[in-house]
């Protein structure tokens, strides 16, 4: 057996230990308890994917190499119940089936066991289903038009090559009902967008597309009627059949930030305890209804708001103020949706449920600023109206003058004009060099949700931080300690002590010292509230309180033996070590910088200081809405945040950036995604986005010289089908080259 | 020349052919995942499936 070292992940030994020892991995009770409530017809109904309830998809966090796929995908040699296990790597799910004794608690603590928290996916909250169905109709669109466009090319080639007669006459029929499956059933997403545009009374640059390939369709067709040979259906298929492709990639590209962005509803709430008739029992979070009493476990998150009842609690309500420590409520006060229960249970009554909660409005107005964004009209589309006005107004003209000379001919040099202005560079020079920018930039950790971000990227030049998780860790850090030199005895202790907690100090303490069980376990352990833990360790009294400090932006906690203080830890949050650096060039690269906390004014100056923010520029108890009307005065900005406290802003601002670390709703609201930790990456995306910009705007010249060529050269009659069929193809690669090329750096 | 009558009808059936395939490819969700199968290729032994 090789040394565990020689494996590059747990996965990988696992997995070598499973092959080659045949060890059967053993799933302990106590691991399937916490899973158990999988198995109850309510919570079945919702995450089960086929109706016979024996498909389940889980979200499993942590899958990074081929051993994990094989791992996963192996589930059913573990376990008599589980018929197949399949992995989808790139979205990090596993879909696993049961037979007829399989039990999904089983499969999601066999999941837990080979090292992958397993996560439920709702039925009605996974996209993937619908993505596939998407993508699935797209690529058979493609399919057809790009088989009919390469049979069109068959039959239009003999012609050019001097065919005549009655072959010719069969042949450019041919290509004409070769066409029409392109123009029935490959050329529908145009003609929707085309159509959502108009009733939405925006630009698109679908509705050009579609202009010019049914005036197209129609003149070329009145053309074969009358016995002419000007059609030009080769072109247009071509043309159509390049556009679908280029826009595919660049959906391909985009749904990775659409999937993580979906990740956001998988850690809702889902599982709630409800007192019915005395009975504490295990309910879907849907079903709850105002006025029940319902109890949320340490570390769990509260599902609606609500009014605390007969004791105290810690919580975390980071969610609304973006800050790290836990506060005291009392009992009878309003608890909001979202907050994070730390320290002991918590008993409240529901006073609002779903949207009517704080979390359920702010959620609202999110999707309401998402939808105002969508409909904002960049650059290129804008540019491709007015060179479609342009070339119509140009055609119309021609055909008036030239008519009295020629009716003829003053048409087909029109029809000739319309069909080689085709405005190609936007069409798909556009997506083409949006979509290699998105990719370049999920090559760097960065998942882009809307390419039209890179434009707005360009452009603007206010920047709002948020502190706490963005340019801060986000957690506490054991700062120092008095004395210095921290006995193994005492870190024992403390780990004893903090072992069964999820107060920021426990997780402090653990991130230092290992997360190893402790030597010896505390007896009668005492959580005293709101100061800290006591208890008795191997027959000496032990306490690790707060003292009263003088600085918000520290903790000091003492350790006290047999009542007699032996060890004092300062705790804080620190800032990354990238983050003065980056905020540096930032600054010389022309930004203005803003910080937007909802952290006391003491840590949030002193953060400021270390990162080179002006103290004007600092503010300090943001509360959501505060930074939403940073947001809107300052418009147009950049927002970058971690935390839900930012969601509001990040929706309002042009571009929004949710940082590795806040998971729910500041990336539901975000346009962009960071997996790489720290506000590095910006300077990434910038360099992209000016690179992709600078591409698209060569694709313009290139496509404005080529237009300004080709059109006059139809309008003084050079242009029939031969000739367009020649200048689109190399017109349209120029713009692919270009695209593809774009700016290497 | 008369041969390309019948020519070109099944050139365009075998095209049409291909293009059914994949539709039916397409439809069974053959492209959905196009990363993963890489990955499956390297395991060392088929999984056997157990009865229903």
């Amino acid at each position: 057996m090789p040394q565990q070292n020689e494996f590059c992940c747990d996965a990988c030994s696992l997995l070598y230990k499973v092959i080659h020892q045949q060890k059967l991995i053993e799933v302990s009770k106590p691991q399937v308890q916490p899973y158990a409530f999988l198995d109850q017809e309510d919570f079945k109904k919702l995450y089960c994917l086929d109706e016979e309830h024996r498909t389940m998809r889980f979200f499993a966090k942590g899958m990074h190499c081929t051993s994990c796929v094989h791992l996963v995908e192996k589930l059913s040699d573990f376990d008599d119940g589980i018929l197949e296990s399949v992995a989808n790597f790139p979205n990090s799910t596993v879909t696993v089936k049961l037979n007829s004794k399989g039990r999904f608690s089983q499969a999601a603590a066999l999941l837990l066991e080979v090292g992958y928290e397993p996560i439920p996916i709702e039925k009605n909250l996974d996209s993937t289903s619908y993505l596939a169905q998407e993508n699935r109709k797209l690529m058979m669109r493609i399919a057809v038009a790009g088989a009919c466009a390469a049979n069109i090319m068959l039959f239009a080639i003999p012609v050019y090559a001097g065919l005549t007669g009655s072959y010719m006459n069969a042949f450019l029929w041919l290509t004409m009902i070769l066409f029409l499956p392109i123009l029935i059933y490959s050329a529908i997403p145009f003609y929707q967008g085309a159509w959502g545009a108009l009733k939405g009374r925006t630009l698109s640059i679908d509705l050009p597309i579609v202009i010019a390939m049914v005036s197209g369709f129609a003149l070329s067709l009145y053309n074969l009627l009358i016995g002419s040979t000007e059609v030009y259906f080769d072109s247009l298929a071509s043309f159509i059949f390049l556009i679908l492709g280029t826009r595919f990639l660049l959906k391909r590209y985009q749904q990775k930030h659409l999937f993580i962005g979906t990740l956001g509803n998988l850690f809702a709430i889902e599982k709630i305890w409800i007192q019915k008739s005395g009975q504490w029992v295990l309910k879907p979070a849907s079903q709850l209804k105002v006025g029940e009493l319902i109890k949320v476990n340490s570390g769990d998150k509260i599902p609606c708001d609500g009014q605390l009842q007969e004791q105290e609690a810690y919580l975390d309500l980071s969610l609304f103020s973006g800050e790290s420590l836990p506060r005291k409520v009392g009992v009878g006060q309003v608890v909001f949706a979202g907050s994070k229960v730390v320290g002991e249970q918590a008993l409240l009554v529901a006073t609002a449920i779903g949207e009517q909660t704080r979390l359920g409005s702010m959620l609202k107005s999110i999707e309401v600023l998402s939808v105002k964004k969508s409909k904002l009209v960049n650059f290129t589309d804008k540019a491709s109206q007015i060179l479609l006005l342009t070339v119509f107004a140009v055609a119309a003209l021609f055909f008036v003058f030239y008519a009295q000379y020629s009716v003829m001919e003053a048409f087909n040099r029109s029809l000739a004009l319309l069909i080689v202005a085709c405005p190609c560079a936007m069409a798909f020079g556009t997506p083409l060099a949006f979509g290699v920018g998105v990719r370049r930039a999920s090559e760097a950790g960065i998942y882009i949700k809307n390419a039209n971000i890179l434009e707005r990227l360009t452009e603007v030049k206010n920047l709002v931080l948020d502190k706490t998780g963005t340019i801060t860790l986000g957690q506490l850090k054991i700062l120092n300690s008095q004395p210095a030199e921290v006995s193994d005895l005492y870190k024992d202790i403390l780990l004893s002590l903090e072992w069964n907690s999820d107060h920021p100090i426990a997780n402090a303490i653990r991130n230092q010292w290992g997360a190893k069980e402790p030597k010896n376990h505390v007896q009668n352990f005492i959580e005293i509230s709101g100061k800290g833990v006591e208890g008795i360790y191997q027959g000496q009294r032990v306490q690790f309180v707060a003292s009263g400090s003088t600085n918000t932006s520290e903790i000091v906690s003492v350790l006290s033996v047999n009542g007699k203080a032996v060890l004092e830890l300062r705790f804080a949050d620190q800032v990354r070590s990238d983050s003065k650096a980056t905020i540096q060039t930032l600054k010389n690269l022309g930004y203005e910088i803003w910080l937007s906390s909802g952290d006391h004014q003491l840590s949030v100056q002193n953060i400021a200081n270390q990162v080179g923010i002006n103290q004007s520029r600092a503010l300090n108890s943001q509360s959501p809405e505060d930074k939403f009307n940073l947001v809107s005065r300052l418009n147009p900005a950049i927002m970058l945040g971690d935390g839900a406290n930012d969601s509001l802003a990040l929706g309002q601002a042009d571009v929004g950036i949710a940082v590795k670390g806040g998971m729910d709703l500041s990336l539901k609201a975000s346009d962009v995604y960071f997996a790489r930790q720290g506000i590095s990456s910006l300077l990434r995306l910038i360099q992209i986005s000016r690179s992709t910009i600078a591409t698209v705007k060569r694709n313009l010249v290139i496509a404005l010289i080529y237009n300004l060529i080709a059109g006059v050269a139809s309008l003084m009659g050079f242009v029939d089908p031969l000739v367009a069929a020649i200048l689109m193809p190399i017109s349209s690669a120029f713009i692919v080259v270009s695209s593809i090329q774009g700016d290497k750096k | 020349m008369n041969v390309i009558v019948l020519m070109i009808p099944m050139a365009l059936i075998l095209g049409a052919g291909f293009v059914g395939a994949f539709i039916w490819a397409a439809k069974k969700g053959q492209f959905d995942d196009l990363e993963t199968p890489a990955h499956r290729i390297l395991a060392e032994e088929p999984n056997e499936r157990k009865p229903q």
